[in-house]
């Protein structure tokens, strides 16, 4: 068969012919047989194995995971024009290459970034701590060397400042300016062992908790709060530098888990005994304990 | 139900993805060829649909511009697959023994999915997309051309040659009682039946 009577068949089997051409295919058996075949072979190409349940899912899970994390106005069509740059980029191309994150996950990572502002918090105590040591080598008559020594110390230690930059990143966050997924991406993962504590406050210091509904306000703000917009980010995270000085002090503050507890929450204080809260995910408990004998101070049913 | 998904609706994309899914699939198994190509393919075709649905403007169906985006991202994937080393072909002599009776069915299929896809490889690029988008994303000549940016007679004149390449690939006899299923082939040669 030629290479017109087959385009003619291959035509006629797409409905893409005229009625004089219709009327040649099906007065013409050689023809009709061509057709035929053809059409055994579109049956054929048809007969592709589908995807499996499990891929299939995990792809479209991916796929709406990368919308998740779409900016707001690009999702919604109000930036058509424009295309992900810098952190967005990269937070839709960290999208890409994951599978949907659990619930518990998406808990956790909502929370991470309210932890930076815990941290900052962390690091101003730590500071004051020092300054409180040095203040105290002044206090010493006898110890000019050391309180030469002790004041460059000072001098050398810029952390509030740090805590200040990670708190004004933080807040940027906070306040929407900066997507709470780009800000986690951006954030390296810190192995703290205190699982992403993160006490919600505006104070950095540590909460004081009166009652049980304050402690339960306190775990389930943490573990609860809502991750910041969708939204370009106008300011950059924490440093390397200002993030190192956070970690040195979190590694030094590791807190036990006692009590079932799941989640560490963060330090606060209830009534006026210092106590670690956590949450027990499988009985939804926020719990206040001692750090140093795991001693319970109060319990109450996540709200 | 695009509207509503352009328009910020999870729900809406959740069930326009899930309705074009299989096509998706389908056209990036037929012109990238292996299953883990295709699934590549059509992974990353997904993630181009949603990233940009926003910029859909409705000039074509949604089906047209997301089989359109699929061929993109299958077409990626073969360049891909040019820069990796080739693995070894299964034949038939090397198929392994099924132990599980209930993938009987599905093994018994196997080998002339084989024997077609060994076919889809060996005719040129260009033709084999031709023909996917025509039997397999069912698209229309107009959209075929829209999706690969040529004129309505180069479509017609790819699809009917890449029709007859395969055909003429798999023995697909105009009198189908010249050969009895079952009667392998010669080495050279290679036929299937029509399911």
């Amino acid at each position: 068969m030629n290479d017109d009577l087959s385009l003619l068949a291959s035509a006629y089997l797409d409905g893409d012919v005229t009625a004089n051409e219709r009327a040649r295919v099906e007065s013409d058996p050689q023809l009709l047989a061509e057709v035929e075949r053809l059409r055994s072979l579109r049956a054929l190409l048809n007969d592709v194995e589908p995807s499996s349940i499990s891929v299939r899912e995990a792809q479209l899970a991916t796929a709406l995971d990368v919308w998740d994390r779409l900016p707001v106005l690009e999702r919604s069509g109000a930036r058509r024009d424009v295309t992900p740059v810098g952190i967005d980029a990269a937070a839709v191309a960290g999208a890409a290459s994951v599978t949907a994150p659990t619930p518990l996950g998406s808990r956790r990572r909502s929370s991470r970034t309210s932890s930076t502002r815990w941290l900052a918090g962390a690091a101003a105590a730590l500071v004051l701590v020092l300054a409180g040591g040095v203040a105290l080598q002044l206090s010493s008559p006898d110890d000019s060397d050391e309180t030469d020594a002790a004041s460059t110390a000072v001098a050398d230690v810029d952390t509030p400042e740090s805590a200040t930059e990670v708190e004004r990143a933080d807040d940027a966050a906070g306040a929407g300016l900066v997507p709470a997924s780009a800000a986690a991406d951006a954030t390296p993962e810190l192995d703290t062992g205190i699982d992403n504590a993160a006490p919600p406050g505006e104070n950095a210091g540590v909460d004081q908790l009166d009652t049980l509904t304050d402690l339960a306000d306190f775990a389930a703000a943490a573990v609860g709060a809502p991750s910041a917009p969708d939204v370009p980010a106008a300011t950059s995270g924490p440093s390397d530098e200002e993030l190192s000085e956070a970690e040195t002090f979190l590694a030094e503050a590791e807190f036990p888990r006692c009590l079932g507890v799941d989640i560490i929450v963060g330090p606060a204080v209830y009534g006026d005994v210092p106590v670690v809260v956590g949450i027990d995910e499988g009985r939804d408990l926020a719990i206040a304990y001692r750090a140093a004998n795991c001693a319970e101070v109060a319990r109450v049913r996540l709200p | 139900m695009v509207a509503a998904a352009q328009g910020g609706d999870r729900f809406a994309l959740d069930q326009l993805l899930r309705r074009h899914y299989d096509r998706i699939h389908a056209v990036c198994r037929r012109v990238a060829g292996s299953t883990r190509d295709a699934d590549d393919a059509c992974q990353e075709a997904l993630i181009k649909i949603v990233r940009s649905l926003p910029r859909f403007d409705g000039r074509s169906s949604f089906g047209t511009w997301a089989y359109r985006i699929a061929t993109n991202a299958s077409l990626d994937e073969l360049r891909k697959r040019e820069r990796r080393p080739a693995l070894h072909a299964v034949d038939e002599e090397h198929r392994p023994e099924v132990v599980d009776p209930r993938a009987d069915g599905f093994a018994e299929r196997f080998p002339d999915r084989l024997v077609l896809d060994d076919a889809l490889d060996q005719i040129p690029e260009d033709l084999r997309v031709a023909v996917g988008l025509r039997d397999v994303a069912d698209l229309d000549y107009a959209e075929i051309a829209e999706a690969l940016d040529l004129p309505i007679g180069t479509v017609k004149s790819r699809i009917s040659r890449g029709r007859a390449a395969l055909a003429a690939q798999l023995r697909l006899d105009r009198d189908p009682q010249s050969e009895v299923r079952g009667n392998k082939p010669p080495s050279d040669e290679r036929r299937i039946d029509p399911p």
